[in-house]
């Protein structure tokens, strides 16, 4: 039983892979990490809100996040260094230590957004996990292209996909946690879309959905499958394949019925297969390329015939 | 068990200690990825890399059984919660612009950018209570300075706030928000922030039904 979770756990982690899914997997964590930044221009500027803002922020929370009375020039400064790490690194310009940087930084601002209200860290602004994928991404292996499979491309990308994939799964838990099956039955999930219609504000198809029972249930059958199906993405190819274009679909629904937008989706293509895509499109050209060849050893014979003058 | 045995273990414990540990185990994470860093040695490296992936796998276990936020450790309570209950009177903050002939206006939710209005809500859900009269009016006019501001860029149709780098391709906030006001020509010149009340069935039901009550109200200066 032990030798066989051993070698589960081995095949799991360190089975040879390309090089091609973390390169992947490397520009579309600092893609993602750099739309949310260029999405919040002038983040650290809050540092210089009035004083009264801050109220509520404790010195200890201030110092977990490394908020530490730094002028605010420094500041500005911090955060475009962190913008154009992450240009560079989205391009395939990746260090260890431009890594460890953009994962301090991007630890630092992205606790800014939340700082004045909430209570439970800044858990669903879509830079989650990003910032514990650069932490992993710095220390691992860089990857070349065309470089052998390694279980060193392995780990690193098998251990960012599970992060992303804890994203739903524990959401599941924590709902489960919290109130049992329960939480998934129809008078739940309508309770959910009532709660989240306000006065002036409500999603577009949430009054529709919230009027019908039978909705309302296939609602929590979904929210279900949502939660736990990612899981199965991050240990099959197979499952991904069906399970990112169904998460896809979901969060649009999530959006129209509850009004919830869940930024970290884009983050969903590193289930994408990209050694397999990467290794399509080598043989296809390798084919291409053997065609021409073809055509180049054969062109004596279907060339245009030779002028008279040199015939003779 | 061990998530309502977390608020009794940590009750009394200084914040410091608390947001400590909570850095401790990010600092350690990354300590850990460094260590895998610097080895050569490929026995050592993969020993290594297995402490790294133990320790990421525990501790977002731990933080999902404790419920306890534990940033970038999360146990992602989205909608953990139970929404049964019918005769709940749900309450929040909304924000209204007063123009120079005195009609009322909904902010333009990208007005506080780099903040949405959640957080500034969470502000006065939080905060509001225990600031001075001095602080609240101090909070006030800095935001409808911003109103100010954010109406006249719309009405010059520039981008405003968080859309201007990207456009409408910039990531919005996580919650839907109402559109920013139109025809909105003349200076906003006061603020009025109220606590709207209401139940859930009566407001599907008929979506002006709902109390407000006057929270707080400042002019420019």
């Amino acid at each position: 039983m032990r030798d066989a979770l051993l070698r589960a756990w081995n095949s799991f982690w360190f089975r040879p892979a390309g090089p091609t899914g973390l390169l992947a997997a490397r520009s579309i964590v600092c893609a993602q990490a750099l739309w949310i930044l260029l999405s919040r221009p002038n983040l650290p500027e809050i540092l210089d809100w009035p004083h009264a803002f801050w109220l509520g922020v404790d010195r200890a929370l201030a110092g977990r996040f490394l908020i530490l009375g730094l002028p605010t020039g420094i500041e500005h400064a911090l955060y475009w260094l962190l913008l154009a790490g992450l240009a560079a690194g989205m391009l395939g310009f990746f260090s260890r230590a431009s890594g460890l940087a953009m994962a301090l930084l991007l630890y630092h601002f992205a606790a800014f957004e939340d700082i004045f209200s909430s209570r439970g860290g800044p858990f669903f602004r879509g830079l989650t996990v990003p910032v514990m994928a650069l932490v992993l991404l710095a220390c691992a292996e860089m990857p070349r292209w065309r470089a052998r499979p390694s279980p060193e491309f392995r780990w690193p990308l098998a251990a960012i996909q599970v992060l992303f994939a804890f994203t739903y799964f524990f959401s599941g838990i924590s709902k489960l946690l919290a109130m049992g099956p329960r939480w998934f039955s129809a008078r739940n999930f309508q309770g959910l879309v009532l709660g989240l219609i306000i006065p002036e504000v409500s999603a577009p198809w949430s009054r529709a959905v919230a009027a019908s029972t039978a909705l309302c249930q296939a609602g929590a059958v979904a929210a279900f499958a949502l939660d736990f199906l990612l899981v199965l993405a991050a240990f099959s190819p197979r499952a991904a394949r069906f399970a990112i274009p169904a998460l896809a679909v979901g969060h649009l629904l999530v959006v129209k019925i509850l009004g919830v937008v869940f930024l970290g989706l884009p983050l969903l293509l590193i289930f994408v297969d990209w050694d397999a895509i990467a290794g399509q499109i080598e043989r296809r050209r390798s084919a291409g390329g053997l065609r021409t060849a073809e055509g180049i050893l054969s062109a004596p014979q279907a060339g245009p015939e030779l002028p008279r003058s040199l015939r003779r | 068990m061990l998530s309502s045995l977390w608020p009794l273990l940590r009750k009394g414990l200084p914040p410091e200690l608390i947001q400590g540990a909570r850095l401790l185990s990010f600092v350690l994470l990354v300590f850990l990825a460094m260590r895998v860093a610097r080895s050569r040695d490929p026995l050592r490296r993969k020993r290594r890399i297995q402490i790294l992936l133990g320790y990421l796998l525990a501790v977002n276990a731990a933080v999902v059984l404790v419920r306890t936020d534990d940033w970038p450790f999360s146990p992602y309570p989205m909608m953990a919660v139970d929404a049964t209950d019918r005769t709940t009177v749900h309450s929040m903050i909304a924000f209204r612009a007063v123009d120079r002939l005195g009609r009322e206006w909904r902010v333009d939710p990208l007005a506080w950018s780099p903040l949405f209005p959640q957080a500034i809500m969470g502000w006065f859900e939080n905060v509001y209570p225990f600031a001075s009269p001095a602080q609240r009016e101090e909070v006030g006019r800095f935001l409808l300075a911003r109103a100010e501001e954010a109406r006249v860029r719309h009405v010059w149709g520039l981008r405003v706030g968080n859309e201007r780098w990207l456009g409408p391709l910039a990531a919005p906030d996580t919650n839907l928000y109402w559109p920013p006001p139109e025809g909105a020509t003349q200076p906003f010149v006061r603020l009025r922030v109220y606590r709207l009340f209401w139940r859930s069935t009566e407001l599907v039901a008929d979506p002006a039904r709902f109390g407000r009550k006057l929270l707080l109200e400042c002019s420019a200066p």
